[in-house]
């Protein structure tokens, strides 16, 4: 996908193309989004499993739906953004090699490896312990389905075993959680790896960018996580609901930090900023710019309206009826927009003069 | 660059490790590794070989770096007269110096010579070659007549040819580029007027003021040291003032850019004049002393008012004031340089004359930064005397076509010149030409191109020189493969004259890097092994071009071997205002503002009715004017990546050239068909679309590529020239396919300012 | 360590040949549609007859803080001590393009094989040729001279340590320099003052089809 979009500058000299196209391509904001993604399925999972344990839930609670689901959003998000990175490399094996090649830490791609891969590593292992042994056995729900999987092939009895053999005490545990969590937050890092890029005043935002890259993320994963939880139980219960408001608490934030960068970039004297303004403002990528604001904005309402409703028990009969739909709709407008922000900042990014002339 | 690496340039050392066989085994791997370069042995020594840039054929020095028998690497020679700003100044090389390192392998070029035999083009070894030619050039010779053979040979490194075809074979037809096809008016008018052949060129170094009329310096020049001199004036605080129609890099860098209406220079020049002659601002006592035609000039000028040129020229009449004056004040430290802009219409004689008249009139002529007459080296231009060879001139008594036959009496400049590039192929019906040989010259790109085409189907013989496949070539019975400049021992004999040194001859020369792709010859090779296939062996005892060389350099005192060890030699000193001594090279030995005393030219005016004093011709008395049908001026450029059409096919150029126009990102490698927005627009035509250019004449051969930009004004489309049908390089349009016998009746000059329409091409 | 290398560009005295593009792909053998290490562009605005053009050479700077360097995941970029010339090492690259991304002159080029490739302010030949050479000798020492640089028609690139490139600039550049002009990684003489760009490309004021957004 050729993204003929970026201009040279000099001062009251403009011409079109910075980099060649082939620098960037779709995987770039795939990448960075799904990272981010994997990041809110996390939490979601890790909270799910902290919170049925705090309320002490039995088996086949939605808690224990939500955090599947959540640590398979984790678990397939950071897969993805892990192969979306690697398609765009030159030498595989060297990034497959990474503790051994990647050896400078200054870098957000050195660390955003090690925060994605070690993410993964503790999604895999949640996930784990969530479809199998004993315990899960006992569960039902789609969620599950991994396991008819593994029974398919026969294994599911050695499986659960295992599992339960290796099965950590309730400290480890937690301290997973904790170091899960951490990591899940990390991915703001994807934010760092373009707010460093000092010619780029739509990127150069280090605190705006990162910021925004977080909460829109973290919004798409818990949303994501809420969304298939509700779609497959067709039940939105307080816990469902909690969640729902939190998605649109953070799709909130991310719509805030999103308009807040805006008008640093509408006020920014750099012709780039301009330059992308226009380009967000008045070319065809405005329409992907209201996606966004749709997708966060839609998220927000249904969110505390539905989430609301759900989680202080409050559901008249309309929303009984339509809150499944509302979130599933939402929610899935969410993913697309939070998606669109990356896209976006790839395509209206614009590079501050090369040389000014004057 | 330093010399400090130390190595020193021996032919014998060079030789050795690029005999014929290492070269040829390495472009063997060369071209199957589908590399352009050879192999290379990183680890062997570098040398240094020398050569003088024979791609726009003026000379700039080179210097390569050969690295185990093969050339890795190509820069100017420091202080070089063509290729530096002079003394103490760096030598370097313009895209087209450095891509004849490409050239040297290109392995596109032709490296064996052909012939044709039932109607097919055959390789064929030298004997043959020699010997089938030979054969044929006598069978013309019995059949037709030496003089029905046309001499086309024009970029050749020696002069032999002009001996070959002009003494021995006997041929008084002879057409040359530069003087018929690039810049015949100003040409005609400078050696009528006193200023000689070489009217482009200003003293730039020294100069207060410099008018570059209708030239693009800094794009399009006779070596480096023009741009590079017009750069140092600028840095001592010269004017520079640039008038041409569209935008360039030296409108970019002038004080005054007057966008002039297309071809109404004549009117600029006559209405400055005007000023200058009001304000009393004129050389009064070389006026008096060194013109002849004042008077006529003074008359010409009284009612062209700066007020009057402003509605014709588009120029403010403040403006042509200022200009006028401020060249006026400067001088005699002021100059103009005036090349094609003002040379490739249908009016361009007198325009120039026009124009011209203004370095007579503030006497700037042979001054310090004024109009400079160069003087080069004193050349033995006769190798065959100065061997004491009795070579006859068996053109003697045969009178070229033109002036012989009544079926040319409509054309006025058989009084000014032999032959014009457009009334060759009604020769070719007239049976009056039956052949041509041409050397390293394609006379497709300049000019009825499709009645030159026709013309060559019906010519019984013609033999190229070349390097390239185009339908010349393709379309010749004899394609002889000649060297390039690189590959042989050059010593440059073209008008070495004009350079960075101001007061100073100089000469350059140079030895072949290695030997010559393939098989390929150098020309005085070719010559020689004709001459002797056809008994004229005894005229060329030399062994090697080099020795030719040797006996060019007979007046001069270094060897041939001592300058090309050097590249390059300063002579001796020449003075400024030469004409104090000798006066001037015209009819009444002084500075001709009126042409009367010229005689053909006088004649010619006559038959046109014009004067021989400056005068204003509107376009379109003679040459094409936009209409309703064809509203667009269309004209030929050059960028500084081609010139002529031997430089398009190689690819460091062609894409540097793409890049240029951010149009790289497209698989088309030809021309652009530069337009204006408020034409393109209404045209549905924009930046990247291939266009297609139609005029009363014709439509183009291929469609080119638009680039849309405000450089150019509206109604002034412009293309490269050199490129499409007829052409090396085959891709885009050939900008004279659409011409059609345009011509200035004064000079013969092609008018390659043609009035058409542009199209989308469609499709695509 | 020894003094840092920069360049010099004075767009006044650029002609827009390109000849410096060509002679670094030549000196390096590049082939001739590869992408360039030295770059010419240019950059135009205004309508006819207020038109301007102004051709603008770029390549890697070699900046004292080379960000390129910085973000560089497996430290294949090297900003070296002895004269601050930045080298790449291809057996190192991932071709992940991220330096492309940082460097304020878009100076990173990709080959087929994905692998990163720039100026080496011809320390060595070639791509990757710069990387472990011994120290930059100045032409005077006996050092090649950048490629580009003895074959700019209009004496317009110049290189060299810090202080022999400084002492060659106008007063009025190497003023702005030490003000910080372009992060203080390459050295340009002043063309002209100008007005803000930024409101005038807000008000849609550049030139017709100078911008183009494909979105
Ligand atoms: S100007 Fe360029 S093409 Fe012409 S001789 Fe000089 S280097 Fe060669
Ligand atoms: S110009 Fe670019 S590639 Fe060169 S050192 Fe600076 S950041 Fe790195
Ligand atoms: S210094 Fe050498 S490598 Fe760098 S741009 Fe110039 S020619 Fe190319
Ligand atoms: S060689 Fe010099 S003058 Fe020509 S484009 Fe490059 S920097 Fe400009």
């Amino acid at each position: 996908m050729p993204l003929d979009t970026h201009v040279v500058l000099a001062q009251g000299f403009v011409e079109q193309l910075w980099l060649p196209a082939d620098y960037w391509d779709l995987s770039i904001p795939v990448y960075l989004f799904l990272a981010v993604v994997a990041g809110g399925g996390y939490v979601t999972g890790a909270s799910a499993c902290l919170l049925r344990h705090l309320r002490e839930s039995g088996p086949c609670c939605l808690e224990s739906e939500l955090a599947r689901w959540g640590f398979m959003v984790a678990v397939a998000g950071a897969a993805g953004a892990g192969l979306a990175v690697l398609s765009h490399l030159a030498v595989i094996y060297r990034a497959l090699l990474f503790p051994i090649y990647l050896t400078n830490f200054s870098s957000w791609i050195t660390i955003g490896t090690w925060i994605l891969v070690v993410l993964s590593v503790i999604a895999v292992i949640c996930l784990v312990l969530q479809l199998f042994g004993e315990g899960p056995a006992q569960e039902e729900g789609t969620s599950l389905f991994p396991r008819a999987i593994v029974a398919k092939v026969g294994l599911l009895e050695t499986v659960d075993r295992l599992v339960d053999r290796f099965r950590p005490p309730m400290v480890a545990f937690a301290a997973i959680h904790v170091l899960g969590s951490l990591l899940a937050v990390a991915t703001i890092y994807t934010g760092f790896e373009l707010a460093i890029v000092e010619t780029v005043p739509l990127w150069n935002m280090p605190v705006v960018v990162p910021l925004a890259y977080l909460f829109s993320g973290l919004a798409a994963g818990v949303g994501l996580t809420v969304a298939l939880t509700a779609f497959f139980e067709r039940e939105v219960g307080p816990v469902v609901g909690g969640y729902a408001v939190a998605t649109g608490v953070l799709s909130g934030l991310g719509l805030v930090t999103v308009w807040y960068g805006w008008t640093v970039l509408v006020a920014s004297d750099a012709p780039a900023a301009a330059a992308s303004q226009v380009a967000l403002a008045e070319t065809t990528l405005a329409i992907g710019a209201w996606l966004v604001v749709l997708g966060l904005a839609v998220a927000l309402v249904v969110g505390v309206v539905v989430g609301g409703a759900a989680l202080t028990g409050r559901r008249p009969p309309v929303l009984e009826r339509l809150a499944v739909p509302a979130l599933v709709g939402s929610f899935g407008l969410l993913v697309v927009g939070s998606l669109a922000l990356r896209v976006l900042m790839l395509l209206a990014a614009q590079q501050d003069p090369v040389v000014v002339l004057g | 660059m330093s010399d400090a690496d130390g190595f020193d340039l021996t032919r014998r050392t060079v030789l050795k490790t690029a005999g014929a066989g290492t070269v040829g085994a390495s472009l063997g791997g060369c071209l199957s590794g589908g590399d352009d370069q050879p192999a290379v042995d990183p680890d062997a020594e570098t040398e240094t070989a020398y050569g003088n840039c024979w791609m726009c054929h003026h000379a700039c020095g080179q210097k390569l770096t050969v690295r185990d028998g093969t050339a890795v690497d190509i820069t100017g020679v420091d202080e070089h007269p063509r290729g530096s700003a002079g003394p103490g100044t760096e030598g370097t090389l313009c895209p087209k110096g450095q891509a004849e390192l490409e050239k040297l392998y290109d392995p596109d070029r032709i490296t064996q010579p052909y012939i044709r035999e039932d109607g097919e083009l055959h390789e064929a070894d030298w004997d043959e070659a020699f010997e089938y030619t030979a054969r044929r050039l006598e069978a013309f010779a019995d059949e037709h007549g030496p003089e029905k053979l046309l001499d086309a040979t024009s970029w050749s490194t020696t002069n032999v040819h002009e001996y070959f075809w002009g003494n021995l074979y006997g041929t008084p037809e002879r057409i040359g580029r530069g003087r018929h096809v690039c810049f015949g008016g100003p040409h005609l008018s400078g050696n009528l007027m006193g200023l000689g052949a070489n009217m482009r060129f200003v003293d730039y170094q020294h100069s207060d003021y410099i008018i570059a009329w209708g030239r693009n310096i800094f794009e399009s020049f006779a070596g480096q040291w023009e741009p590079k001199g017009v750069l140092e004036a600028l840095d001592n605080g010269a004017t520079l003032v640039v008038i041409d129609p569209q935008h360039t890099p030296t409108a970019q860098k002038a004080d005054h850019w007057l966008p002039i209406e297309p071809r109404t220079d004549g009117a600029l020049a006559l209405a400055m004049g005007h000023v200058i002659v009001e304000e009393g601002l004129y050389d009064e006592a070389f006026v008096e002393e060194q013109t002849h035609g004042f008077d006529a000039y003074r008359e010409a000028v009284a009612d062209r008012t700066p007020e009057w040129a402003e509605d014709i020229t588009g120029i403010d009449t403040a403006l042509i004031r200022e200009i006028a004056i401020g060249f006026a004040e400067a001088a005699p430290a002021a100059g103009i340089a005036l090349w094609t802009g003002v040379g490739q219409y249908a009016e361009a004689q007198k325009a120039a004359q026009n124009v011209f008249a203004l370095n007579g009139l503030v006497g700037n002529i042979d001054r310090p930064g004024g109009f400079r007459m160069w003087q080069g080296p004193p050349l033995q231009m006769n190798p065959f005397e100065e061997r004491g060879i009795d070579l006859p001139n068996n053109a003697e008594g045969r009178q070229p076509a033109l002036r012989e036959h009544p079926e040319y009496e409509e054309y006025p400049f058989r009084h000014t010149t032999g032959i014009g590039h457009t009334v060759v192929p009604e020769m070719v019906e007239n049976g009056h030409i039956m052949g041509m040989v041409n050397h390293y010259d394609n006379p497709l790109t300049d000019g009825s191109t499709q009645a030159w085409l026709e013309a060559l189907d019906a010519m019984d013989l013609v033999i190229t020189i070349d390097a390239y496949w185009n339908e010349l070539t393709r379309n010749a019975d004899v394609v002889f493969p000649e060297a390039i400049q690189l590959e042989k021992d050059t010593l440059i004999n073209y008008a070495p004259a004009w350079s960075a040194y101001h007061d100073r001859r100089w000469i350059s020369a140079s030895k072949a890097v290695h030997e010559p792709l393939g098989d390929c010859k150098s020309g005085f090779r070719i010559y020689k092994g004709l001459a002797e296939e056809l008994g004229w062996g005894e005229y060329f005892p030399w062994e090697s071009e080099a020795e030719y060389n040797e006996d060019m350099l007979a007046n001069i005192d270094y060897t041939f071997e001592e300058v090309a060890e050097q590249n390059f030699v300063l002579l001796e000193e020449f003075e400024y205002e030469q004409w104090e001594e000798g006066g001037f090279p015209t009819a009444t030995g002084q500075f001709q503002f009126d042409l009367d005393e010229e005689g053909g030219y006088a004649e010619a005016a006559d038959e046109l009715g014009i004067d021989t004093a400056p005068e204003w011709i509107p376009p379109g008395t003679w040459g094409d004017e936009p209409d309703e049908e064809y509203p667009l001026h269309f004209y030929d450029t050059r960028s500084v990546f081609f010139s002529f059409g031997a430089d398009q096919p190689l690819e460091h150029l062609h894409e540097q050239y793409a890049r240029k126009h951010g149009l790289e990102g497209e698989d088309y490698r030809g021309n652009y068909l530069v337009m204006n927005p408020r034409d393109a627009e209404p045209r549905g035509i924009e930046t990247g679309d291939t266009v297609t250019v139609e005029t009363a004449a014709a439509e183009g051969d291929e469609p080119a590529m638009a680039y849309v930009s405000e450089r150019t004004p509206p109604g002034f489309v412009t293309a490269e020239f050199g490129f499409g049908t007829g052409n090396s390089h085959e891709e885009g349009m050939n900008t004279m396919w659409v011409h059609d016998t345009q011509h200035d009746p004064v000079s013969s000059q092609v008018d390659r300012h043609l009035a058409a329409e542009v199209r989308p091409a469609g499709g695509d | 360590m020894g003094e840092q290398w920069m360049f010099y560009f004075d767009p006044n005295r650029c002609i827009g040949c390109h000849a410096c593009s060509v002679a670094c792909k030549q000196r390096h053998d590049r082939d001739a549609d590869a992408d360039d290490w030295r770059t010419v562009t240019h950059l135009s605005r205004g309508e006819y007859p207020d038109f301007e053009e102004v051709p603008i050479s770029m390549s890697c700077m070699h900046c004292h803080d080379a960000p390129c360097e910085q973000v560089c995941p497996p430290d294949a970029i090297v900003k070296r001590d002895e004269d601050g010339i930045v080298t790449v090492d291809r057996d190192r690259c991932i071709g992940c393009h991220y330096c492309a991304w940082a460097c304020p002159f878009g100076a990173p080029t990709y080959d087929d094989e994905g692998l990163m490739s720039k100026c080496n302010l011809c320390l060595g030949v070639g791509p990757g040729g710069g990387h472990g050479q011994p120290e930059r000798q100045t032409s005077e020492e006996g050092g090649p001279a950048p490629a580009c640089v003895s074959d700019c028609v209009g004496d317009a690139i110049k290189a060299g340590p810090q202080s022999e490139v400084m002492a060659e600039a106008s007063r009025e550049a190497a003023e702005r320099f030490e003000q910080g002009a372009y992060g203080k990684r390459v050295l340009v003489e002043p063309l002209e003052e100008d007005a803000d760009l930024a409101d005038s490309i807000r008000e849609g004021d550049q030139p017709a089809g100078a911008i183009t957004y494909e979105g």
